[in-house]
């Protein structure tokens, strides 16, 4: 009798799992042709960083990219969603800051006019437009808002050197650009994707990592 | 030849399987979504009869929450995946003409957000009065202030400008910029990593020394 129950058991489990596993296969290859190149996962804290002046406490996000064509995930890099810390002028409600979700992005004008690298924020109609908030988080449309090298790691608030920029950490940039095509230039090229700005708490931004590093 | 408990060990390791199993990457969002709860409606019933079975047989259910836990995720991480998908797709099809860099003015030097003025400053290792003057009008009627480029660049070039610009300038003439650009130096600039006090510092002893 117990046998009868155990062999009945199995059964039901295994062609539970073969129904579920053939949806998800089919998922996987309805969406195969429709993925994006790239993918950017920009996993930051979910407050501004102190910048109390100690060196290495600049960059408080987890970057990682996932590559559709190589089918690999890398990183993380360290980098930044947030702006520099002060008010650029006081009563200037600025610098603005990049809204949490998706943002897609391109790579054809690069940073400072393109005359180094960058990556370029865009909209679904690939203008350099992007959403954010204000200093005093009224929502605001900002526009060319780009990836691109920090100042420093100093931990000051001007270290990111950015007034709107997501940053990645001077020492990792090298490599964070190997991702990427800069053939135009050698600072542009014809990479594009889709990133998406997470601001968790620190138990959050882990599970997020663990989730991201296995898509591959 | 099986007792009850090891009967039950079995279904626990089977429905922990079942659960493990979370697809990678998703379809289009509504059908990942109803997916997700589907499987998420099923793994609150297993983990019901879990701890109920736990309880009975004395197992650490820890590894199974953790399991749960780490599931959830790759769940909301498989949606969020999908939403990026959809965004990418939608964006490819709307694709229209890029928009210009900056609006060039032709009778005039001073086009606002003008980067290639920026660029064309940096490079520059010499600055004429004019430059100087065209390069304070770039940013002077807040149309640039939520371009991040221009904003970051246009600071970095403006103190760039004046920090080689001072080194010709007369005490008189430092004065007369700090009473106008103090403020600037102190506030504006983002690149300068907290040597803008420093160079304020010195360029305040400049000024008693002579």
């Amino acid at each position: 009798m117990k046998r009868k129950i155990l062999t009945i058991l199995i059964l039901l489990v295994s062609l539970g799992l073969i129904s579920y596993n053939s949806s998800s296969i089919d998922d996987v290859a309805t969406i195969k042709s429709n993925l994006p190149p790239l993918e950017i996962y920009i996993v930051d804290q979910d407050s501004m960083p102190k910048d109390a002046g100690i060196p290495n406490t600049s960059y408080t996000a987890s970057i990682l990219i996932v590559d559709n064509e190589k089918k690999q995930v890398f990183g993380p890099y360290k980098g930044s969603s947030y702006p520099n810390s002060q008010e650029t002028e006081p009563g200037s409600d600025k610098p603005n800051t990049i809204d949490t979700g998706i943002h897609l992005f391109n790579n054809l004008y690069g940073h400072r006019s393109g005359t180094v690298k960058g990556l370029n924020l865009i909209n679904k109609e690939e203008q350099r437009e992007t959403d954010g908030y204000s200093w005093t988080h009224k929502p605001t449309a900002m526009t060319y808002v780009n990836v691109h090298e920090g100042y420093s790691d100093l931990g000051n608030y001007n270290s990111r050197g950015s007034l709107g920029c997501v940053t990645i950490q001077p020492d990792q940039v090298d490599e964070f650009w190997k991702h990427f095509d800069f053939s135009i230039d050698g600072t542009k090229g014809t990479s594009k994707g889709v990133a998406f700005v997470f601001r968790e708490t620190e138990e959050k931004r882990e599970q997020l990592i663990k989730a991201i590093q296995n898509v591959y | 030849m099986y007792t009850n408990k090891s009967l039950l060990v079995i279904i626990v390791l089977l429905s922990l399987f079942s659960c493990i199993k979370a697809p990678k990457g998703s379809a289009e969002a509504i059908r990942a979504n109803s997916l997700n709860d589907s499987i998420e409606r099923k793994i609150q019933l297993i983990n019901a009869k879990l701890d109920a079975i736990g309880k009975k047989v004395g197992i650490n259910l820890d590894t199974i929450k953790l399991k749960e836990t780490t599931n959830e995720t790759s769940s909301y991480l498989d949606s969020i995946r999908s939403k990026m998908h959809v965004a990418y797709q939608n964006a490819q099809s709307e694709t229209t003409e890029p928009t210009p860099l900056a609006i060039k003015d032709t009778t005039s030097l001073c086009t606002p957000c003008d980067m290639e003025f920026l660029v064309y400053l940096d490079k520059k290792e010499d600055y004429s009065k004019y430059d100087v003057q065209v390069l304070m009008c770039l940013d002077n009627n807040g149309v640039c202030d939520d371009s991040a480029e221009f904003t970051t660049y246009y600071n970095e070039v403006v103190f760039k400008v004046f920090k080689k610009k001072i080194k010709t300038m007369s005490p008189s003439d430092i004065k007369e910029y700090l009473k106008d650009n103090e403020l600037n130096l102190e506030f504006l600039n983002p690149v300068i990593d907290k040597n803008s006090s420093s160079f304020l510092d010195s360029l305040k002893a400049r000024i008693k020394e002579k």
